[in-house]
């Protein structure tokens, strides 16, 4: 009997060390759901997408090892984002140039075209041609700003089937509808009020600033200021009871002390650090649910946020930047009306900022959730 | 000519105007005309210069267009100013008025396809 026993389990012993051990042919591979995994990733920036390529390796693919082991080293990842502040910096500042050179061509006729006869003419003139440039130079970074906020609506959606997956998996149902409502929730509102208020607004007040300031009529910055105001204080409600329904304060607050009372002051108060004053709040917000990432990912997973993130804010602010240097050379040069059109210009493309670094915030934020659903299936 | 010459030329010409003033001379005005014309056509030479300058330095920018219709415009502007100043001097107002009066449609005639570009931008922001 015991040599029997003592047969039988040498033989499930030589059937166990027979057995090829290989990560690729069990393990994770067949549970993950890969066909929304795909999904998500073909919802990432071409930029991130190229970048991940290496890190998705294919049995014995030895070749590629190298490679991922450069983009493993932090400083491969330093010198990718500040080549793309570089990038974002240089088509800023060439787009304010033909704005400038306006300016400063109508600085140098003002004695022609604002004084004489021809002055009330001359000065309709000026004004139509500072309203077209400042009007097309808006356009173009209106345009950044919806599609990055349409890309980043579009990968919080991918999120959400892979997220559910995960979780209906791990047997967590109830774990699962709450989390893809909220994120829903989110998704949507973002989606609506972009497509129904932010864009067709964008549009009203870029044309009202263009044609008022070329006939002369009222100044549109309280208004836009009232407006952002109204939007903003819709997209911080959304994002506060995002925060609060999905506990994600929770998963902060192990990383920041009282943190999700600095969330939601944030989000009642403020909403957006350019727009409002509490910029440490919102920083330490940010970098506790960058902390988190990094606690699942590393560095790596910061850096592919930045990646997602930086460019369209860098370039929007350059943007900005770059019509506040042309308004102040306009009021340096005594050209009143046209510092008017770009200050107005101006004041549009910061809603559009700070609803691009809102919905930034929240990608950082949803990617934390997305996070801590891959803990619960571990 | 060079800005000395002209300052020359014009305590010249204004000597010569109070002599023909004070001999009453039939038309003392025309002297006041042809300096004018003088010193608008010279003028008109050196705006060449800073015109060509301009051009030049807008060439391939993405603002050349709009430059060039500013520089039209200033053109425009000065000549009309110019030529209603010699009316004036010549104690014809009305013709002055007549002068300023096409200046300003020919400015407004030469701004209407920015202001059309303008609405047509406005118009594709508002079907954003």
């Amino acid at each position: 009997m015991t040599k029997l026993r003592l047969f039988a389990v040498s033989l499930t012993l030589a059937v166990l060390l027979a057995l090829p051990v290989s990560a690729v042919s069990g393990g994770r591979g067949g549970i993950y759901p890969s066909e929304e995994m795909d999904a998500l990733i073909s919802s990432l920036p071409d930029e991130v997408k190229d970048e991940l390529t290496e890190f998705r390796l294919a049995e014995n693919d030895e070749d590629r090892l190298g490679a991922v082991r450069d983009k493993l080293d932090i400083f491969y990842w330093i010198k990718y984002v500040f080549n793309i502040i570089l990038d974002c910096l240089l088509p800023g500042i060439t787009s304010c140039a033909p704005l400038l050179c306006i300016i400063v061509v109508s600085a140098i006729l003002k004695k022609y075209l604002s004084e004489g006869p021809c002055a009330e003419v001359g000065n309709f003139t000026v004004a139509t041609v500072t309203g077209v440039t400042v009007c097309g130079m808006a356009v173009t970074y209106v345009n950044t700003s919806i599609g990055f906020i349409s890309r980043i609506s579009s990968v919080m959606m991918a999120m959400t089937p892979v997220m559910n997956a995960i979780l209906l998996t791990s047997g967590e149902l109830t774990s699962a509808g709450v989390n893809s409502a909220g994120l829903m929730l989110y998704v949507t509102v973002t989606e609506k009020v972009t497509e129904i208020v932010l864009v067709p607004l964008a549009g009203i007040l870029l044309s009202l600033c263009s044609v008022t300031g070329v006939f002369r009529g009222v100044n549109i910055s309280s208004l836009v200021s009232g407006i952002r105001k109204v939007v903003m204080t819709l997209m911080g409600f959304s994002l506060l009871i995002y925060s609060f329904v999905m506990g994600i304060q929770s998963s902060l607050a192990r990383s920041a002390d009282s943190l999700s009372m600095k969330t939601a002051r944030f989000a009642i108060g403020t909403y957006v650090p350019i727009v409002g004053g509490a910029l440490s709040d919102a920083l330490s917000t940010i970098s506790a649910g960058l902390t988190v990432i990094k606690r699942f990912t590393g560095s790596v997973g910061i850096v592919i946020i930045l990646l997602t993130v930086l460019p369209t804010v860098v370039s929007l602010f350059i943007g900005r930047l770059s019509l506040l240097v042309c308004k102040s050379v306009a009021e340096v040069v005594e050209c009143d009306g046209a510092a008017g059109i770009i200050g107005d210009a101006e004041s549009v493309l910061s809603l559009f900022l700070a609803f691009s670094v809102l919905t930034g915030i929240f990608f950082i934020f949803a990617t934390v959730l997305f996070m801590n659903t891959g803990v619960g299936f571990s | 000519m060079t800005a000395l010459q002209i300052c020359g030329a014009g305590v010249l010409a204004t000597a010569v105007a109070v002599i023909l003033k004070d001999a009453k001379a039939p038309h003392p005005e025309a002297l006041t005309v042809v300096f004018a014309v003088l010193v608008m056509g010279r003028v008109l030479m050196n705006t060449g210069t800073v015109t060509s300058f301009i051009s030049r330095m807008a060439q391939g920018t993405a603002a050349a267009e709009h430059i060039c219709t500013l520089l039209k415009a200033s053109g425009i502007a000065f000549t009309v100013d110019m030529a209603s100043e010699i009316c004036r001097s010549a104690g014809e107002g009305s013709i002055a008025g007549y002068v300023e009066l096409f200046g300003k449609i020919e400015l407004i005639v030469l701004t209407l396809p920015v202001v059309s570009e303008l609405l047509e931008l406005s118009m594709g922001l508002l079907n954003l």
